[in-house]
């Protein structure tokens, strides 16, 4: 039986948008199954934490663009029925019902909204959705609809239905990708922060969502008596909830050091208290947010209980404990940062497709992979599976391709081919101007008809029309018709919404054999329909409007689609657990890799790695080493390495060997080293150990009766401001051991980062473990005495023990990476890391970056595991599968367009002096100077059209090809001065 | 603190000594230096390799014929000489090659750099008319005075970075009292003593290159700076103002030409990318009713403005260019003093210093209003 390619999708998390959009580059087709009525209604992870003051609609439009392709089918209102067969052909029944209103086909037009006689609470019964930025949801208030069903006959495409019939599809598909959204606790559940009970009580979230797309302004914290509060408290829940447990992740407590800095920004006098138990922020470069916040002037109190107690109108009591005193603060504005809750689906999709639970209610993954489930062929990501930050839960979204294509069968979906576009060579300039009536809407808003009189008399147009649309399939064939039979050859379309409709636009233009670099698009609903109500000057500001644009694509040029071709090899450095991973994943998709190892030989052992993690390895090597793709290097380094994105071309040195290599993706998996403690005793007395060494269990390292924990050593302090992230469970996990073993154990920690599923740290608290708080960046004494050791906390207090073990954090392999940095022209993170693309503020920009189209964010060059960040096995693992299924997408390709085809920056070599600052400031390393010529070069692959080179070229040599210095200058011309 | 060297001829005669062994002893394979060429030829920059040329040189000689930073840009910038080339100019000159560095436009690599603490130099005009000669005595017994002598360029007048920066080498003239007797040359880095090892000369110790005359000169040269800024102050605000500065010129784009900072070897507002169609013409025809001609004059001074004032090191090249006298040197000058002091940069102090205009920096990207 042969495998079916397509892959369904359920749930809208942003592990299952990233596998979708993986899968659809790489040509299989998706089916995705959302159970809310539009795009975000169901909150996943991102939108339910929004800790962003941003929405992130680059998600969408990925979703849009290959919805608009053909690759991906959406269902709204949808449940996932019955699932049968086996991998590969799972046969899939799920229930669904069409939107009310077709967002895909509704022009937002706004017509419903005006005919619709029912008025409730100052909006219609149909209405748009108030805090989606990015583009007009229609939704109905079925409570106060009285189904005249006036909005239906007016609707000019047919968009609106209010009677939906719920349908039964059933479809076969290879894969199933479960990606369930975030479960939020109830306001029930966070009572005892006073959430619903007092106005100022609110979610980070909601704090958010009231700023989003305006920027972080004061009016977003506005009481309900319009007053800016001066005091605030931000309250990471999940440290003191008793009523449930909150699962947290590292977005919370980053979060509240992010509001801090945000409301410090904002009011700079106000006073903000960030109440948690610990701080508990170990992804990349968390710590130094920590760390901005104290610097902004933030209070940070680390507390033991803590609940809010409402008062008068606009102020709570915050009351908490700490060091054993009762204390309590008063606080006009309470915003909670809540974690999560085991996905309610659970129990369903158990039922429905025989998913298990763990046995705190996640869907358990097998080990060892990143998203298998224990149905083969069916995957969980995301939140879905446990909390996870991020970028751990976009990680996922690849790293589930790279384990979804074994299941699947040869892909089944390539776009069609562009249409061929007419050479306007000595035809001189005939600009059409087509002027939208969105459906006869526009009319009755304002006169056409004289607009199009008076485009008429424009010496330089010799063709306006009016047309009905240009964003309906039907609408858009017709003026594509149009346009050709005019016979003019540049374009401007007086239209709406570029940002959204852009695609079909060009579409349009190009249907009619022009080269789209020759059309410009204006939004007439956004600039003129919306915010005017004079008719004359509508027609004043959409003629100067019309006018811009003809100056604009007067000066325009038919240049071509740029392509580059692609290197279907990948170089792998470094043969850890990530870069075995890696390296198997893409050779076994039939791309040859090139594995470099500087040690002796590939790793089968690791020694802080437990015994089925050494087998794992053991068992990886050996399929590395017997691969035919994988050609492995010991004892060799990288000695030089040019090209670029998808083209590097090298050299490896081994012994005084040269062996060139090339290659369209690198893989950093260099590795990192553990912090070597100094003081403590270290090395002088036997009874200092590292937890590792600990671990190890011979005789010479065996812990005493009494046992000291000293934390963060080699973290968290000035040399190493960041968290280490594994060494709080590590040293958990001993303690528990230890104390099964009726020993003593005292930890001295600043914070207590442990984190998963599994509380090891409230296990220890349980089990008697003593915990010690010191002061920030401070750490105890060691002292020798007799026979005892003896531990000085920075506060003075003296206890003995037998035995002290330090947990040492991971440290980069400054040299080494430094090295490579200068060879790859790849760069550090301030920690001496390898910088990528998920590190640069926490949310942000890593959402927009990792779904930035064509993957170029990090220029083909993906450190992975600890080359990245500190990161446990299993986190080490997922960067590994992820950056795999990012190879994978593009290795397959022999060629590729320019991410943003023909719109791209281009160098005028006459103007060009070979300055190079236009390579400095390019934020895509998109730019080398041409050594031989002394000009400028740009590599399609990598610009992103953004245009700061333009700005920086002191002698306009930088251009972008859509928008010239002499289009912009002609076009501005016309707007400011008519 | 620099290690001085002391010759026991005078300035003049002790550069050329300090010439004539970089020279003989094959320390440089050429050098650059200005030189009397002939009574046609005038005074230019040469480049010799024989030491018999060297009693044509006028090394220290009051005059810029044309800005060598430039020059050395052109020697340099296909790649570094194969062999070491020794340099003599003013700091300004230094500075401006420094900032063409910066900009791929040549290399330091394989350049002795040596320069003088500078009493400032003559106009063009004025060695080309005849005139400068006569002058000259009065020139130097000032520049032992420590005074600043009226006749030189008037940006030279304001100039407060007569001493060098970036120099491997410095002869010290302005100021020095008995600069006819002896020769004072600091070494200023290692690569200057080691050039001059093995030269007869006594060796004073360490010395501070600043004294008590060069605060000296340094204060008068300030209140010749604020002199020369109230000058070129413009009466009227915006485009009026501009007019009025620049209205007289007639786009020969001499200044541009000269201009060290001005490193691109097609202008844009030379190229055929500033050419308009005739439709635009008519358009400017339409809204202003008529047009001065060349058009674009002050677009174009803006436009240099933008590009050059970040790194402007005041050579005042471009002012002895003009043929119709905007003191073009001044107001670049002043524009330049306060584009530079925005950005806290010293065009041509440190070649490591990255030029603001090709550096982005994370609090540079606040929104128009925001807190910073």
């Amino acid at each position: 039986m042969t495998k079916e390619s397509s892959v369904l999708v359920y749930g809208t998390n942003l592990g299952g948008y990233r596998a979708a959009y993986g899968l659809c580059k790489k040509g299989h087709q998706v089916i995705l199954l959302n159970r809310g009525s539009y795009v975000d209604e169901i909150r996943n992870q991102t939108l339910s934490q929004l800790p962003l003051d941003f929405c992130w609609m680059c998600g969408h439009f990925v979703q849009r663009k290959f919805k608009a392709l053909g690759c991906v089918q959406d269902f709204y209102n949808s449940r996932l029925g019955e699932v049968s067969g086996e991998a590969g052909n799972f046969k899939v029944k799920f229930k669904t019902k069409p939107q009310t209103v077709n967002n895909f086909i509704c022009t937002e037009c706004d017509k419903c909204v005006e005919v619709c006689p029912v008025k409730v609470n100052g909006r219609k019964a149909i209405y748009i959705h108030p805090e989606i930025g990015w583009e007009n949801i229609y939704l109905i208030d079925r409570e106060n609809c009285t189904q005249c069903k006036k909005c239906e006959e007016v609707c000019p495409t047919g968009a609106l239905k209010l009677d939906r019939e719920e349908e039964e599809k059933e479809v076969n598909v290879g894969a199933i990708v479960l990606a369930l959204e975030y479960n939020e606790p109830t306001d029930e559940e966070l009572k005892d922060f006073g959430l619903g009970e007092s106005p100022c009580v609110v979610k980070n979230s909601e704090i958010a969502r009231n700023s989003l797309l305006t920027n972080f302004i004061q009016d977003s914290v506005q009481l309900p008596s319009r007053k800016i509060p001066e005091n605030f408290s931000i309250i990471v829940t999940s440290h003191f909830n008793k009523s449930i447990k909150e699962y947290e992740n590292y977005n919370l407590c980053v979060s509240a050091a992010y509001r801090g800095v945000k409301l410090k920004e904002i009011l700079p006098q106000s006073n903000v208290t960030i109440f948690l138990k610990d701080y508990r922020g170990f992804g990349k470069k968390h710590f130094r947010w920590y760390q901005k916040a104290l610097d902004a002037g933030v209070q940070v109190e680390k507390v033991d209980t803590l609940q809010v107690n409402p008062q008068k109108k606009e102020e709570v009591t915050i009351q908490y404990t700490k060091e054993g005193k009762n204390r309590n603060q008063s606080s006009e504005l309470a915003i909670l940062i809540n974690g999560q809750k085991p996905p309610q689906t659970m129990d369903h999709l158990s039922k429905v497709c025989g998913v298990q639970s763990d046995e705190y209610g996640f869907c358990s993954t097998k080990p060892f992979s990143c998203c298998e489930t224990n149905v083969d062929g069916i995957f969980g990501v995301g939140e879905f599976t446990g909390p996870k930050g991020n970028p751990e839960t976009i990680w996922e979204g690849c790293g589930a391709l790279t384990e979804i294509t074994p299941y699947l069968g040869e892909s089944n979906f390539k776009p069609s081919p562009p249409p061929s576009f007419r050479d306007i060579k000595g035809e001189g300039t005939k600009v059409g101007v087509f002027i939208c009536n969105c459906f006869h809407t526009f009319e009755e808003k304002m006169d056409l008809n004289a607009l199009k009189e008076a485009v008429n008399e424009l010496p330089e147009v010799p063709h306006v029309e009016i047309i009905k649309g240009c964003c309906t399939p039907p609408t858009i064939k017709e003026t594509a018709e149009r346009i050709k039979q005019s016979g003019v050859n540049r374009v401007v379309l007086a239209v709406c919404t570029p940002i959204q409709k852009l695609l079909k636009f060009r579409k349009a233009v190009m249907m009619a054999g022009l080269n789209p670099l020759l059309s410009e698009f204006l939004r007439f609903r956004e600039d003129v329909i919306n915010v005017h109500k004079n008719k004359e000057e509508m027609l004043k500001k959409s003629l100067t409007l019309i006018k811009a644009g003809v100056a604009k694509v007067k000066k325009g040029s038919p240049e071509p689609t740029l392509k580059d071709k692609f290197t279907p090899q990948a170089l792998v450095i470094g043969s850890g657990i990530s870069g075995l991973t890696s390296s198997l994943e893409i050779a076994k998709r039939g791309f040859p890799v090139t594995l470099v190892e500087k040690g002796e030989a590939i790793q089968t052992k690791n020694k802080y790695f437990d015994d089925k993690q050494n087998q794992h390895l053991q068992e990886l090597a050996s399929e590395v080493e017997n691969h035919s793709n994988i050609t492995v290097y010991t004892n060799t380094t990288l000695k030089e390495m040019d090209g670029y994105a998808g083209n590097f071309s090298g050299t490896l040195l081994s012994g005084d060997k040269e062996i060139p290599v090339q290659a369209g993706v690198i893989v950093l998996a260099t590795g990192a080293k553990e912090y070597k403690p100094e003081g403590f005793l270290y090395g002088e007395d036997r009874g200092v150990m590292t937890q590792t060494e600990l671990q190890s269990g011979t005789e010479e390292k065996k812990a005493g009766n009494r046992v000291a924990m000293i934390q963060c050593v080699g973290s968290r302090n000035d040399r190493h401001p960041y968290c280490s992230r594994v060494c709080c469970n590590q040293a958990l996990k001993n303690a528990l051991n230890l104390k099964k073993q009726d020993k003593e154990v005292t930890i001295f920690y600043q914070d207590m980062t442990s984190y998963g599923k599994e509380d090891l740290y409230k296990e220890a608290q349980d089990a008697g473990v003593k915990f010690i708080r010191v002061k920030e960046k401070s750490y105890p004494e060691v002292k020798k005495k007799g026979n005892n050791l003896t531990v000085i906390a920075p506060g003075g207090e003296k206890k003995q023990f037998d035995t002290v073990v330090l947990s040492t954090g991971i440290v980069p392999d400054i040299q080494n990476n430094q090295n490579l940095s200068r060879i790859l022209g790849h760069p550090l993170d301030k920690d001496g890391f390898f910088d990528s693309d998920v590190n640069v503020y926490p949310y942000e920009e890593s959402i927009k970056r990792l779904f930035k189209p064509y993957e170029w964010a990090t220029n083909c060059i993906y450190p992975v595991g600890l080359a990245h960040s500190p990161r446990s096995f299993e986190e080490a693992l997922l960067t590994a599968k992820d950056v795999a299924g990012r190879a994978v997408i593009l290795l397959g390709k022999k060629a590729l367009p320019a991410p943003n085809a023909m719109y791209i920056a281009e160098v005028k070599e006459s103007l060009c002096m070979g300055c190079g600052i236009c390579v400095d400031v390019c934020p895509y390393s998109a730019r080398t100077i041409d050594e031989q010529k002394k000009t400028a070069v740009v590599h399609p692959f990598l610009c992103d059209s953004c245009g700061t080179c333009v700005s920086a070229c002191p002698n306009d040599a930088s251009y972008l090809r859509d928008l010239k210095g002499d289009q912009t200058l002609a076009s501005l011309d016309r707007l400011l001065i008519g | 603190m620099p290690k001085v060297l002391k010759l026991s001829q005078g300035v003049q005669e002790g550069t050329k000594e300090l010439l004539r062994f970089l020279l003989s002893e094959e320390k440089v394979k050429g050098i650059v230096t200005l030189k009397e060429r002939s009574p046609q030829q005038g005074m230019g920059y040469s480049l010799i390799t024989n030491p018999q040329e060297l009693p044509n040189t006028r090394p220290l000689y009051p005059l810029m014929p044309s800005n060598a930073g430039k020059i050395l840009s052109h020697l340099t910038l296909k790649g570094p000489s194969p062999q070491p080339l020794a340099v003599v100019a003013k700091p300004c000159e230094i500075r401006a090659f420094i900032e063409l560095a910066k900009r791929a436009q040549g290399g330091v690599e394989n350049i002795l750099l040596i320069s003088q603490t500078c009493p400032g130099v003559f106009p063009l005009q004025m060695s080309v008319n005849g005139g400068l000669k006569e002058k000259l005595s009065s020139y130097w017994k000032s520049a032992q005075k420590n005074e600043v002598f009226s006749e030189i360029r008037s940006t030279c007048k304001g100039c407060v970075d007569f001493i060098p920066q970036n120099a491997d080498i410095v002869v010290s003239v302005a100021g020095s009292k008995d600069s006819e007797k002896e020769c004072e040359i600091f070494l200023n880095t290692s690569k200057g003593e080691s050039f001059v090892e093995g030269i007869k000369g006594s060796k004073a110790a360490e010395k501070e290159i600043t004294n008590k005359q060069t605060q000296e000169l340094l204060d008068k040269r300030k209140e010749g700076r604020k002199k020369m800024f109230d000058q070129v102050e413009a009466e009227k605000p915006e485009i009026e103002g501009l007019v009025q500065i620049f209205g007289r010129c007639i786009g020969c784009h001499g200044c541009s030409h000269v201009c060290p900072i001005c490193y691109c070897d097609l202008c844009f507002f030379d190229s055929q990318q500033n050419e308009h169609l005739p439709q635009t013409f008519e358009r400017y025809l339409d809204l202003r009713g008529g047009l001065r001609l060349p058009p674009d004059t002050v677009f174009y001074h803006l436009g240099r403005l933008m590009h050059t004032s970040i790194s402007c090191v005041g050579c005042g090249m471009c002012s002895d260019v003009c043929p119709v006298d905007i003191p073009v040197s001044s107001i670049f000058t002043k524009v330049g003093e306060a584009v530079q002091k925005k950005f806290q940069y010293t065009p041509g102090k440190d070649i490591e210093e990255p030029v603001p205009s090709g550096t982005y920096k994370e609090e540079e990207f606040k929104e128009i209003g925001e807190q910073s």
